[in-house]
Parts: C-alpha cells; sequence; structure tokens
C-alpha cells in the first residue's frame, strides 16, 4: 500500500525540485528521487504476489473510488516508465547544457521541462496501477493537461498551434468516448471496477461489448489508432528529450497500456475469446483497422524527409502492431504485445537521442543533410543503425527475436490471420525501406562540401547515456523467458 | 426552536439593509458584512434543522390562516436554495470591500449597500415564501434594487445596462404578475399549496393554461435562459463585476428555483405534459448550451466571455429540469450550487484584474501568470469545474447529469457530451491565453489594490468546490432525496 502510493508521492517531489536554485543540487535531486522511483517500481515488481490490497485514496460519487492495486503486467509498465525516465533525465541535463552553449534554438525551457515532466509521468504511472476505471480515467485526462505545457514549450506560433491540437484532439476524443463508456458502464453493470474476470456475464449483448469496444479504441486516443493519429506526427515539435519521452514512451504507451488494462480487467481475456469465437466480427473489425493503420502510417513513413517525422509514423505503425495482437486474443499474442511495448519503447527511445545528437552537434534532421555522418559522429549513427534493426527486427537485436515470435505465433488459418501476415511482411518491407534511407545517407561518403559542419563537440556524455539505454534491450533479453514465463502464470492464475 | 425564528432569515437582511441607508458610509461594509455573516448563519441552521426531519416546516405571517394571508414554508428544496444565494453573497460581501472603491462612487457606499441588502432579502423572501403574489412581490423588491446596483457603477456602461436591465426585468416580471392574475381569477386562491391542490381539475382551463404559460415564461426570462437573456450579456458587463457575480449566481438560481417549485409541484406540468413544455425546454436549453458556448469562444471582452459561459452552464440546468427524472433533479440542483461558485469566483477574479490591468479586453489578460499566480490558479481550477473535470464540483453535476440523460434516451448523452466538449474548448482558450501565452510587448501599468480579502475570499469559495469535488456523498445523498419527494408528489 505505502509502497504505491510512493509512485504518486516521489514525481510530485521531484516536480517541486525545479524551484532549487542551485543547479547541481537540483539535478542531484532529480537523480536521487528517479532512482527511488525505479526501485519502488522493482520492488513492486519482486513483491507484486504480496501486496493483493488495494490502496483507496478516497471514494466519489457514491459507489466510486480512486484506487491503486498492482500486478505484474501493470509494475512491468511502471518500472520501464520510471527506468526510461531516470535516464531521459541524465540526457536531458546534457541536452540543456550543450543547447546552452550552442546557437541552437533555445527549445528547451528547464522549469517547464523538470516542472511538468514528473508530473506527466505520475499520471503514466497512475494509469498503470490505476484499480478501475474512473481513476484510470482520470490520470488518463491528468497526462493530457500535464503533456500540453511540455508540446508548446518553445512558445513558437507553429508551437502553439499545434499544441491546441494536441489537446483538442486528446481531450475531445477521451471526454467524448470515455465518458460515455464510464456511464454507460454506470448504468447498465454498475460497476467500472477492474477484476481479472471481467464484469460481464453470460447474458450481456454482443452490441453492448462492440460499443463499448469501440468507445475505449477511440476513446485511448494516445494509443494513435487510424483517425485519430495526426496528433502524434504533429506533436513533434516538441524538443527532442520531450519527444523522446513522451511520445515514444509516456503518452503512446499509456494510450496502448490503457487499452491492456481495459480488456484484461474489465472485459476480461476469457470472455473476450469466448466472444470472438462465437461471433468473430466483433473483435475483427479492430485488427482490420489496425492493420490498415500499420500500413498507412508505413506508407506515409516513407515518404517523408525529415528523420523525427520518420520516427513519428513509425511510431504509429509500431503501435498497431501491439492493436493488432492484442486484438487477437489469446495468450501467445498478448504476451508478445506486451513484449512488442517494451522492446519498442527501448528501440524507439534510442532513436530519438541519437537523433537529437546529431541534431545538437550538427543542426541537422533532413535526412539528404545526413552524408557523411558515420564519420562524422560513429557512435551516435551506429546507436541510430541498431536500434533502427531492432524495430525493423533485423539481427542483432531484441526486435528481430520477437519478430520471429510474431510470425510463429501466426498459424495462417483464416482469412483475418492472412490479412494480418501480409500487412505484417509489407509493413516490415516499408520499415527497411523508410529505416535504411537515413542509414544509407549517414553510410554514404561526402564531398568535402557536403560533409556535416560540427557546432558542438562534446557529445560523448549524450552518446554514452544512450548507449546505457540501449544495452537495457539486452538486460530485456536476458530476462526475456522469465518474463514470458510471468506473463503466462498471470494469464493462467 | 423559537417559533418565528424562520422569519429572521428575510428580516435580518431587509433590517440591516434599512439601517445601511440611515448608517455613516464608513460602516455600511461592516453593517453588510454582519448582516451576510447572519444570513448565512440562519440559512445553515434552517439547512441542518430541515436535513433531518421529514416535515416542511410552516410559517404563517401575521398569524394569519394559509387561505387568507402569507404562508412561508420550508422544505428541502428551498432551504438549499437559501443556503446556496446566502454562501455566496456572503462571500461576495466579503470579497466586495476591496473592489468598490475603484468601481463605485464612494458617496453612495450607504446606498449600495442598503439596495444590495435588500436585493439579498428579495431572493431568499422569493425562496422562503409559499404565496405566488408573495413571490412576485419579492422578484420586485429584489429587481428593483438590482436595477439600482447595475446603475451604482462608476462607468459609463452601468447606468446604460441597468436601463436594459430596468426593461427587461420589467417585462419578466409583467408576465408573471399577468400569470398570476390569470391564476388567481381562477382558483381563487394565492397559497402555492391550494394551487397545487385545484391543479388537476383546472389544468384543462384554457385562461388557466395561458396563466401558466406567462409565468414559466416570465420566469425563464428572469432565468437568463439564452434567446430569452441574450440581452443579459451587455448587462453583466456593464455592472459592476460584484453585481455581475451576485446576477449570474444568485438571482438566476432564483428563477431556477421557482421553475422547478412550478414545474413539478405547483404545476405539475410534468405529469399533465403540458403544452409538450418539456419537450419546448429541451430545444431551447441545447440551443442556449450550444449557441452561447460558441458565442463564448468568440467573446473579445472577458466579462461577455463569462455572461455566455454562464448561460450556457444555465442551459445544461435547464436540459437537466427538462428530462426530470431522479438522477437529472439531483445533477441539476448540484449543477446549480456548483455554477452558484463557480460564477462568484470567476466574475470578482476578472473585476479584481480588470481594475489591475484596466482592461476588460480579453487580449490584456494574456500571460498574467506571472503577475497574478495564486489568482490565476484559481480561476484555472473553476474553469475546470465549469468544464466539469474530476475533483472538482463541476464532475459531480456533470456527472449526474450524464447519467440522468442516458437513462433518459442515447442522443441525450451525445448531446451532453457534445457539449462538454465545446465548454472544454472555450473554457481551455481562456486558460491557454493566461497560463501559456508569452507576451512580448511590456504589460500595460498595474494599478496596484490591496486585495487581501477579496483573495481570502475567492480562496475559501474555491476550496468550498474542491471539497465537494473530493467529498461528495453528502450532496448527493440531499439532492438524491430531493428529487425524490419531488417526483413523488
Amino acid at each position: 500500500m505505502i509502497i504505491l502510493s510512493l509512485n504518486l508521492i516521489l514525481p510530485i517531489i521531484t516536480a517541486f525540485t525545479c524551484f532549487i536554485k542551485n543547479r547541481c543540487l537540483m539535478h542531484m535531486a532529480i537523480i536521487f528521487l528517479n532512482i527511488l522511483l525505479v526501485i519502488t517500481n522493482v520492488m513492486i515488481i519482486t513483491e507484486h504476489q504480496n501486496i493483493n490490497q488495494e490502496w483507496v485514496i478516497l471514494h466519489v460519487l457514491g459507489s466510486y473510488k480512486i484506487s491503486f492495486n498492482s500486478d505484474f503486467i501493470t509494475s512491468i509498465f511502471a518500472l520501464m516508465v520510471s527506468g526510461l525516465y531516470l535516464f531521459t533525465n541524465l540526457y536531458s541535463f546534457y541536452f540543456l547544457k550543450a543547447q546552452e552553449n550552442s546557437e541552437l534554438n533555445k527549445d528547451l525551457n528547464p522549469k517547464f521541462y523538470f516542472f511538468f515532466t514528473p508530473l506527466a509521468i505520475m499520471s503514466a504511472l497512475g494509469v498503470a496501477y490505476s484499480a478501475n476505471l474512473l481513476t484510470l480515467f482520470i490520470f488518463y485526462e491528468l497526462l493530457t493537461l500535464f503533456t500540453y505545457p511540455l508540446v508548446i514549450q518553445s512558445f513558437s506560433d507553429h508551437a502553439r498551434k499545434v499544441g491546441k491540437f494536441y489537446i483538442t484532439t486528446l481531450m475531445c476524443s477521451s471526454m467524448f468516448f470515455l465518458m460515455f463508456a464510464l456511464i454507460y458502464l454506470d448504468q447498465n453493470y454498475g460497476a467500472t471496477e477492474f477484476t481479472k474476470e471481467g464484469i460481464f456475464s453470460e447474458q450481456t449483448s454482443v452490441k453492448d461489448i462492440v460499443i463499448l469496444l469501440i468507445c475505449f479504441v477511440f476513446g485511448f486516443s494516445k494509443s494513435a489508432i487510424f483517425p485519430l493519429h495526426s496528433w502524434l506526427p504533429k506533436a513533434m515539435v516538441a524538443p527532442i528529450p520531450v519527444s523522446a519521452l513522451l511520445h515514444a514512451v509516456a503518452v503512446v504507451k499509456s494510450g496502448i497500456f490503457a487499452l491492456i488494462k481495459v480488456f484484461v480487467y474489465l472485459f476480461g481475456l476469457n470472455y473476450l475469446k469466448n466472444m470472438h469465437q462465437q461471433i468473430p466480427w466483433s473483435l475483427d473489425w479492430l485488427t482490420y483497422l489496425g492493420c490498415f493503420t500499420m500500413l498507412y502510417a508505413g506508407f506515409i513513413a516513407c515518404r517523408q524527409d525529415n528523420l523525427k517525422k520518420i520516427l513519428a509514423y513509425s511510431t504509429i505503425s509500431q503501435l498497431s502492431y501491439m492493436i493488432v495482437f492484442l486484438s487477437l486474443i489469446s495468450n501467445s499474442t498478448f504476451t508478445i504485445s506486451i513484449l512488442q511495448m517494451l522492446s519498442h519503447s527501448i528501440a524507439k527511445i534510442t532513436l530519438f537521442f541519437a537523433v537529437g545528437i546529431i541534431y545538437i552537434a550538427t543542426h541537422k534532421v533532413d535526412i539528404i543533410e545526413m552524408k557523411g555522418m558515420a564519420r562524422a559522429l560513429p557512435l551516435p549513427t551506429g546507436l541510430f543503425i541498431l536500434a533502427a534493426f531492432s524495430i525493423i527486427g533485423l539481427p542483432p537485436s531484441v526486435g528481430w527475436i520477437l519478430k520471429g515470435m510474431i510470425f510463429k505465433s501466426i498459424e495462417c488459418t483464416t482469412l483475418v490471420e492472412e490479412v494480418i501476415i501480409t500487412c505484417l511482411i509489407i509493413s516490415s518491407l516499408m520499415a527497411c525501406y523508410y529505416y535504411l534511407k537515413p542509414i544509407y545517407f549517414m553510410l554514404s561518403p561526402a564531398s568535402a562540401q557536403e560533409r556535416p559542419e560540427i557546432f558542438y563537440n562534446n557529445t560523448k556524455h549524450l552518446s554514452l547515456i544512450t548507449l546505457v539505454i540501449y544495452s537495457l534491450s539486452f538486460v530485456l533479453f536476458i530476462y526475456l523467458d522469465t518474463i514470458i514465463a510471468s506473463i503466462d502464470l498471470f494469464l493462467k492464475k | 426552536m423559537l417559533a418565528n425564528f424562520i422569519i429572521l432569515q428575510i428580516i435580518t437582511p431587509l433590517a440591516a439593509g434599512l439601517l445601511a441607508f440611515v448608517s455613516p458610509r464608513r460602516f455600511s461594509w461592516i453593517i453588510a458584512a454582519i448582516a451576510g455573516g447572519l444570513t448565512l448563519a440562519i440559512s445553515l441552521l434552517i439547512f441542518q434543522k430541515i436535513l433531518n426531519s421529514q416535515e416542511a416546516i410552516y410559517y404563517h405571517l401575521g398569524g394569519w390562516s394559509a387561505t387568507l394571508g402569507i404562508e412561508y414554508k420550508i422544505d428541502k428544496l428551498n432551504s438549499f436554495f437559501m443556503l446556496l444565494i446566502s454562501l455566496v453573497s456572503a462571500f461576495n460581501i466579503i470579497a466586495m470591500k476591496d473592489l468598490i472603491n475603484h468601481e463605485l462612487n464612494p458617496e453612495k457606499f450607504n446606498l449600495f449597500f442598503g439596495n444590495l441588502l435588500i436585493a439579498l432579502a428579495g431572493l431568499l423572501g422569493i425562496c422562503i415564501s409559499n404565496d405566488i403574489f408573495n413571490i412576485y412581490v419579492m422578484l420586485e423588491i429584489n429587481a428593483i434594487a438590482s436595477y439600482a446596483l447595475v446603475a451604482s457603477g462608476k462607468r459609463e456602461e452601468s447606468t446604460k445596462a441597468a436601463f436594459d436591465y430596468l426593461i427587461f426585468g420589467t417585462i419578466g416580471s409583467t408576465m408573471i404578475l399577468l400569470g398570476i392574475g390569470f391564476i388567481y381569477s381562477l382558483v381563487g386562491s394565492l397559497n402555492l399549496s391550494i394551487i397545487s391542490d385545484t391543479m388537476p381539475s383546472s389544468i384543462d382551463n384554457n385562461a388557466i393554461k395561458a396563466g401558466i404559460f406567462l409565468i414559466i415564461f416570465g420566469i425563464l426570462m428572469k432565468a437568463a435562459l439564452f434567446p430569452f437573456g441574450s440581452w443579459l450579456a451587455k448587462i453583466y458587463q456593464g455592472a459592476p463585476s460584484f453585481i455581475s457575480s451576485m446576477l449570474a449566481s444568485s438571482s438566476n438560481k432564483v428563477a431556477i428555483y421557482l421553475l422547478i417549485r412550478f414545474f413539478f409541484q405547483v404545476f405539475k406540468l410534468k405529469e399533465y405534459n403540458f403544452a409538450y413544455l418539456d419537450i419546448t425546454l429541451l430545444l431551447f436549453s441545447v440551443y442556449a448550451i450550444f449557441s452561447c458556448s460558441i458565442l463564448a469562444y468568440k467573446q473579445t471582452n472577458i466579462k461577455k466571455f463569462l455572461a455566455y459561459s454562464s448561460f450556457s452552464q444555465i442551459g445544461f440546468i435547464v436540459f437537466a429540469l427538462a428530462i426530470a427524472n431522479k438522477a437529472a433533479i439531483s445533477g441539476l440542483l448540484i449543477y446549480c450550487f456548483t455554477h452558484a461558485l463557480e460564477k462568484t469566483m470567476l466574475f470578482l477574479a476578472v473585476g479584481y484584474l480588470a481594475i489591475a490591468l484596466q482592461s476588460e479586453e480579453l487580449d490584456s489578460f494574456a500571460g498574467i501568470r506571472k503577475k497574478y499566480p495564486w489568482l490565476c490558479i484559481l480561476i484555472v481550477i473553476n474553469l475546470l469545474s465549469n468544464i466539469g473535470v474530476p475533483f472538482t464540483a463541476g464532475f459531480v453535476g456533470k456527472w449526474q447529469l450524464l447519467k440522468a440523460s442516458l437513462a433518459t434516451d442515447l442522443w441525450c448523452i451525445l448531446i451532453i457530451l457534445i457539449a462538454s466538449i465545446f465548454s472544454f474548448v472555450y473554457a481551455f482558450k481562456l486558460i491557454d491565453l493566461m497560463i501559456f501565452e508569452k507576451t512580448d510587448q511590456q504589460p500595460a501599468e498595474v494599478k496596484q489594490i490591496n486585495g487581501k480579502l477579496c483573495l481570502i475570499s475567492l480562496t475559501l469559495i474555491t476550496m468550498i468546490n474542491i471539497y465537494i469535488g473530493v467529498n461528495n456523498q453528502w450532496i448527493l445523498d440531499f439532492t438524491n432525496q430531493v428529487s425524490q419527494l419531488l417526483l413523488l408528489k
């Protein structure tokens, strides 16, 4: 109980450290609190069996409560968020220093960044540990509100326009669909508690379930499913550490994770499985929508020239992998969905950081200008290539193993599965294209005029941190079997 | 308890008002503050007394029986509204202290506070009275005092606004009076209970129908439902900020109260399905919600912005009234309460800022987070409550309203959800402007205000708002009881 409350208290304290005047002290305090946060989540992961008690903050609206609970998959998501947050902070210290010492736009505003990021992380952790739909909804909305200042922090006209679009899309979709789902559940089932069995019975009509599914899929629009995806590439106007943390890790993954939570705890996987067997279309529409998003985003990504934009569309495409595998509802695909979430987070944050280093050193983000980058900045380029391989699914990377698992898990017996396989192959080929294109430019030799000019030399700390983050994927690799076993255990229980 | 206790609820502000007229100017605020505090205390006592009793309390003025004399009746519904009005007025009076010097002519303080207290007495009188003509009298007392209050501002707009308000209010009052005449001529009594008893037999009479129609129409004008109340935006802008705050929070709530009383108890319009009134109200309210949200978004004057936002909220309230199931009435009452709190706070805060910045234009509010951080936080909390964000009181009302509309029909809830999005968009425009706008130009000359009392009062209002958002079981229980009472009869 107490240990769960730390997940909310520590980030809030972290937020207020930004008022410390002495910068060194501030950084130390932030790192200290972050490490505490990571330790908290590690402890929750190791002891999650013992924490069965719900932590209730308060009772509202009669039968509702704001409460938290932990489980294996929630704590692994929380550990991922808090761990990557720690490294992002380390990265952003050096990023800020570099920004001060160069003629770059002062995009990253330290006060804003260090105040609102912990609050956003708190909301993401709140989403992770929430024990009922109302709590999840509240923290989900808070996440939108707290990330808004981060998106607009450069205060340029463009950023403000994008910010408006960002908050309107996310807030409106969640206010409309999620609020409806909440009220609908309240009216017809009287409960929104998260339990393993789900809250529906055999008598529940499929129409109800499908309405609710639609509400959740579009309500959690942070998962960037097709008609509601366009906020994500636009939000790339934010400075790189923010885009990295929020738009590859906390925000979009919270959207996916909220969907996972609703699938597991509100509908119940067994219930959905039965329903899917009886009436296939009740979930197939989600599969098709995911496949379409996958292809659509991949196609747009192929046409982009800006590295950040490529990363954004690639995120959309990869997110729909998770949605597709979630919608297939079997134990193996569910495991893949979670693993994909973990490995994609690590790879994507590495990519963002590598792009950030390149941007800081040479002020370049267009792929045409990448010529000769391998020689000028060997380490970031190498990291970019490795992480890109992980996302495409080429060896040596965790992504490669995952790709294997993905293709193995689909048996190709029904039409849906054939469609999925086709889409997966096409989307992998497109991923090859849009990642290998910048890599090709980076590796190709440049003539004397084309050679990138280095404005800022001192990037070795940044590269080192990025390297450490990437090496986290090997930790994932080592524990892969344990994680799979734990998820299986979790699903069987 | 003393038998004559409940009459104190009206006598206190009325007597204090008369005292304020003749007292020296420097004491008038203190008299008003004491009277406001006493009124609040009395209404709290009455509320507490009624909370635990099942029966209504009756009081016959001067000992005359109900058929002839004036009867006062207190039940759960009107004690709730009296508590709301006296609470909001008490805070308003406290906060006024720092603003009156800037917005009023110091020579007229005693007149102003005298009028204010009499207007307050009128509002409470409307709530407490069980006699339709007495309600009209109190309505007029309140209205005439309000005209003077609107006119009391230093600025030129105030006089113009007062004139507009006079015409506007008189039309509404006249309609109500005419309606009362029709009903009295046929029923032969002015007592609400007696009228209510005779209703089943006389509802088919055309004269009664006309009377009911006139009364409802007049009340809707007073309630500032949009197509009727569109003049009011100008009046809210022209009046001194604390008077706009009173108009937007208390005056239209009283009209809502009358609407509830007449709708459910006196004329039982829901039961008789009178002239499709519920559908009509529904259409009017939907129109009000959407058009006022859009108009609020378009405003460049901040007081008009708040005025339209207020009308749109009134639309929500009337929407709940038209749906009229158990959750809807509960939601409607909570909505009234939170809306009164929000709008009091917002008008006062905006008035404060408008004096400090010497401008009411929305643009001059850009980026004031740096200069007035605390006030900005308070305004943001209240705007969030206006949208209906969790942990604020607005959420509770919206939740009940959404529940009610889903129970009625699917399209009702869709309307409310879309309307919430609209209110999010316009409220967020102001939040964005105040907090996140970066202004390059040097700020204009800022007037220093000694505003401690004002800030304390605004903080307290906001704290009540958050308290309801966090701990809302009692208000839900209470409003559910009220709605049961209303729907049973």
